[in-house]
């Protein structure tokens, strides 16, 4: 299943895009119609459209993808897993009450995906020295763990170095708490929705990101060692 | 104020989400801790510089790809979930099998016994022998006529022999003729 593993390793990435911090939303003069919502496409699936699936997937992937790759810290990884969480959507999606917005019910199976796998992986490697850390094929060449070793031009390397440091310091704090972080502060989404995705009340919510906050503020304060 | 409620008005603070009735809540511990305002905007500084670094959105790469693949996989579990739907529904009635010959068997034993025991006369006996071994009974009401037939079950044909008829006039359109008698026509005799 994990092929992309393969082409990953022969791959030389181009430019992430970006859409709503960086602007590349494919707009312009030649004014496409305007995107169904969610609630329309989600319809469309549960009369069957394949079609509607697709563009659901498409509109969604990217948010997935991200939320996933932050929380794994692999592009192979999250390339899979990202495919796993629409397959379940796939699978729930005629149960879906249209009631429920549909961006916090993928989040949500996204969570359940990513923590799934976390434990799966937890006790495969209980006891055991992870090999992932050794193997270098199983390391995406475009993870962004692994420090570039070419010359940047002066910003670009302080935003590396930037990067590299906070994507360290969440590492190092827990799987709650990061999800909490990245909900919040990079997703913003609202407690009561965090608390919808984590399955968890929004005090707990509250409590995550007050702690969060602090560990990654102590852990970024101290330097690139820390 | 108990460390469960100052996590949640810190954390509002943070957010600039504090309620008036919040920030008269916090004020004091506020006036009292007055490093907490430093550490705020160091906080909001972090945020910054999160949100510049993480994107909510990266589009996965082969993004084309990821789409074919995924509905050639949604496509592949639901043609396993039909394999094992169908496995299921032939385990239900699978048990049966190995007890459907002999209770064919048994349930013809028990028709004869029954028909001997309480059928009456012999004669009688012998319309409980399987109908499918009976020979059809054909008759004519013509003396003249003499009917015979002739079986082959392994073929599933039944030949039935008229001797003694006259000659059918070759004016007589036999298709025509059937036609009419199949479909009812008052009248329509051979």
């Amino acid at each position: 299943m994990n092929f992309y593993r393969q082409l990953a390793s022969k791959l030389v990435k181009g430019p992430v895009p970006r859409d709503a911090d960086g602007g590349d939303t494919g707009g312009g003069p030649g004014a496409e119609p305007p995107e169904p919502s969610d609630r329309v496409l989600v319809q469309r699936c549960q009369k069957g459209e394949a079609h509607a699936f697709d563009a659901l997937v498409t509109k969604h992937r990217g948010r997935v993808y991200a939320m996933i790759r932050n929380m794994v810290k692999n592009d192979a990884d999250a390339w899979d897993l990202s495919q796993d969480v629409f397959i379940k959507v796939w699978k729930a999606l005629p149960k879906f009450e249209a009631r429920a917005q549909f961006s916090t019910w993928l989040y949500r199976i996204t969570h359940n995906v990513v923590y799934d796998w976390m434990r799966k992986r937890k006790l495969e490697t209980a006891g055991e020295l992870d090999d992932s850390l050794l193997d270098g094929e199983r390391i995406a060449a475009g993870a962004r763990a692994t420090p570039s070793q070419e010359a940047r031009p002066d910003r670009a390397l302080e935003n590396e170095e930037l990067r590299l440091r906070i994507e360290g310091a969440l590492e190092k704090i827990s799987p709650e708490h990061r999800e909490a972080i990245l909900l919040r502060e990079v997703n913003g989404m609202e407690y009561k929705e965090i608390a919808e995705v984590m399955e968890c009340s929004i005090g707990t919510v509250m409590s995550r990101l007050f702690y969060a906050r602090k560990k990654l503020q102590t852990l970024l304060s101290n330097g690139p060692e820390s | 104020m108990d460390q469960n409620r100052k996590e949640e008005l810190l954390t509002l603070w943070m957010d600039e989400a504090l309620s008036p009735d919040d920030r008269r809540e916090l004020e004091p511990y506020l006036v009292e801790h007055p490093e907490l305002e430093a550490e705020r905007e160091e906080y909001l500084r972090l945020r910054n510089e999160l949100r510049s670094v993480l994107s909510a959105e990266v589009e996965p790469p082969y993004p084309d790809f990821f789409n074919t693949h995924l509905m050639r996989q949604i496509r592949e579990e639901e043609r396993q979930e039909r394999v094992v739907e169908r496995a299921a529904a032939a385990g239900m009635w699978g048990w049966l099998k190995p007890w459907l010959a002999p209770a064919a068997a048994a349930a013809v034993v028990a028709s004869f016994i029954a028909g001997k025991e309480f059928g009456g006369t012999k004669e009688n006996a012998v319309a409980v022998v399987p109908t499918a071994e009976v020979a059809p009974v054909v008759y004519s009401s013509l003396s003249t006529v003499d009917v015979r037939t002739w079986e082959s079950p392994d073929e599933g044909v039944t030949v039935i022999v008229l001797e003694g008829l006259d000659e059918i006039p070759s004016s007589v359109d036999l298709m025509k003729t059937t036609a009419a008698l199949e479909d009812g026509e008052p009248g329509a005799t051979f």
